[in-house]
């Protein structure tokens, strides 16, 4: 898994390539959370390029969600493109995070 | 529908709309492809149906490969256009063709046809048509037999989109209908078994197909049992799995507030500690705040779960809370069959004073020597069930007070039990409770151990309780003398001292 964290704009965006599975949600968390702390609060994840989520991947989702919301921020999750996306439909939770297709949608465009 | 078998070769002007690809958006129509894919068992036809509204089509056709021959796959669109396999179907234009057949009606497609848009009839109207990778889609009616340059390009650009969801649409498909074999045959299976109770059985066959189809290495199945969720089936699970607790909340598994039936992995790290590199968990029924069952695959550290594995878990689920809710009802009929036999068993305790109360006071006695015998609870229950019914088979004797039928009441009882969901595995139980441990018994003449250890502990309960029916002033050592008498001999021994430690206890 690549993480590319660009803590430069309002919201911050992270972008993740590869698979997020237990092996490497806690490196994302590791990151975001940080970020989400020292950052204006608000996080563009971008799973554009995430090809697999297991149910590892969500709980950090959501615990990213809940941290950013405690903070008065928000997350903003960019669906993946392919198969990975499912995890959302078959877990129900696609009400529950602000998902939308691109990073230009994310950013009001 | 309408059921067309002749083909028409000659188009016809139709008076339907141009085709209107202009537009598509890639970024646009894939939430809505993806949320079709998670519309029920077979969501082949809702992403056909998504892809005719982004293309502006109201009929879409849809074959897949099977070996040379083209099955149809879905059709969506109105009745006066069909697409039945019976139908034929045939490509306008060009040289390049190989003949292939639907049910053995020939279809002409273009070889190329994976590469180039192109044009075909069905029954007498013009539909765009391009390859994908899994199959021939094709599109229409449309007004016209040409397509320009930008409908051709996205016409491509409309099957690059559609490939991804029919694949996972065909293979949803297909591990639906693995799955409704697998049900068929765990339904033999357990119908062979004689109970239609072994919701575990079930439940371990789901879980052998869901890790021999998902790339995992491993895999369980848990169910509700009171607050909490256990393991009721597990394959290939590594050392230390058992101590995890899998209930939401309290381990490994998060559930989130508010959001019924969502499971996460919260406690990551125990599942690194065992070498788990990845795990699905997926709970149901469907939209309940606690699950009634979670089932769960993981890879190793090296391994790769498939990227689909998800969807094929939900639909596990689902199954598994089927098989488990028809095992509650089928262990829901088996105990109303038990309560009939337990009121015939009333029926005849209340023929005489002396009885009266017989089953129920054994019962009481044989679940305490089973217990102190430190049998398991499940056999404990085992023998307190036989003991409620064990002269059953009283019910046919006639009332002469013939001593036939006093010889011939195990057996009967047996046979009873044998016929009634529930109390099959209570019939050699039945059967072998006047048996004696030096083989002087009946029916049967076992011997010492060959009489299952939960008729030696109903024949130590029965001889108690009515060595005391008979004469209810005896003395406890007395009482003590006489069953250390029978033991080796008509009692097994470990019942016997067993029993004479409770008469000394109490």
């Amino acid at each position: 898994m690549q993480i590319s964290l660009s803590t430069a704009t309002d919201p911050m965006v992270t972008a993740v390539v590869g698979r997020l599975d237990l092996r490497t949600a806690p490196e994302l968390r590791t990151q975001v959370a940080a970020a989400l702390i020292a950052g204006p609060g608000s996080m563009i994840i971008d799973l554009t390029d995430v090809e697999f989520i297991d149910s590892s991947g969500l709980g950090v989702l959501i615990g990213l969600h809940k941290q950013a919301a405690a903070q008065g921020g928000r997350l903003t999750i960019v669906a993946p493109t392919g198969s990975a996306r499912q995890i959302f439909a078959l877990t129900r939770t696609e009400s529950f995070f602000n998902i939308v297709p691109s990073q230009h949608a994310a950013l009001g465009g | 529908m309408k059921n067309v078998t002749s083909i028409d070769t000659t188009p016809r002007s139709v008076r339907s709309p141009r085709l209107r690809l202009r537009g598509v958006s890639a970024e646009a129509a894939a939430p809505a492809l993806v949320r079709a894919l998670g519309e029920g068992d077979a969501p082949l036809g809702p992403v056909l149906d998504e892809v005719g509204r982004i293309a502006g089509m109201p009929v879409v056709v849809f074959w897949k490969p099977d070996g040379r021959r083209l099955q149809l796959a879905h059709r969506h669109g109105d009745e006066v256009l069909v697409a039945a396999p019976d139908n034929g179907l045939h490509q306008l234009g060009g040289t390049d063709q190989d003949e292939v057949s639907t049910q053995g009606i020939p279809l002409l497609v273009p070889a190329s046809a994976a590469a180039h848009p192109h044009v075909m009839t069905i029954q007498g109207s013009w539909f765009a048509a391009v390859g994908t990778g899994d199959g021939l889609l094709a599109l229409g009616p449309f007004g016209d037999r040409e397509l320009g340059r930008r409908d051709r390009r996205e016409l491509v650009a409309l099957a690059a989109l559609a490939d991804g969801p029919v694949r996972q649409a065909l293979r949803i498909g297909a591990l639906t209908e693995q799955v409704q074999a697998l049900r068929r045959e765990a339904d033999l299976h357990r119908r062979s078994l004689g109970s239609a109770t072994d919701d575990v059985t079930s439940l371990g066959l789901l879980l052998e197909m869901a890790v021999s189809t998902s790339g995992s290495v491993g895999g369980f199945v848990a169910a509700r049992a009171g607050d909490r969720l256990e393991a009721i089936a597990v394959r290939d699970v590594p050392d230390g799995f058992a101590a995890l607790d899998l209930t939401p909340g309290h381990g490994v598994l998060s559930a989130v507030a508010g959001a019924p039936g969502v499971l996460f992995v919260d406690g990551y790290q125990a599942l690194l500690d065992l070498g788990i590199g990845g795990l699905v968990a997926v709970g149901g029924p469907q939209d309940t705040e606690h699950p009634e069952v979670v089932i769960g695959l993981f890879s190793d550290a090296d391994g790769m779960l498939e990227p689909d594995c998800a969807p094929l878990l939900s639909t596990l689920v689902d199954v598994a809370v089927i098989v488990m809710e028809s095992a509650a009802v089928a262990r829901g009929t088996a105990a109303r069959h038990l309560a009939a036999l337990e009121a015939l068993c009333r029926g005849l305790d209340a023929r005489t004073h002396a009885t009266k109360h017989h089953h129920a006071r054994v019962a009481h006695v044989a679940a305490s020597i089973a217990a102190g015998l430190d049998l398991a609870p499940e056999r404990v229950a085992l023998v307190t069930q036989a003991a409620r019914i064990h002269d059953v088979g009283l019910i046919a004797a006639t009332g002469d007070g013939t001593i036939a039928a006093e010889f011939a009441h195990p057996a009967v009882g047996a046979d009873m039990a044998a016929l009634v969901p529930g109390a099959a595995e209570l019939a050699p139980i039945l059967r072998a409770h006047h048996e004696w441990w030096d083989g002087f018994g009946f029916p049967n003449g076992l011997l010492g151990e060959a009489i299952p250890t939960e008729a030696r502990v109903l024949a130590a309960a029965e001889f108690y309780v009515e060595t005391l029916q008979s004469d209810p002033s005896l003395e406890v050592s007395a009482l003590a003398t006489e069953i250390q008498s029978r033991s080796g001999g008509q009692l097994d021994p470990a019942c016997a001292t067993q029993l004479i430690d409770l008469i000394q206890e109490s």
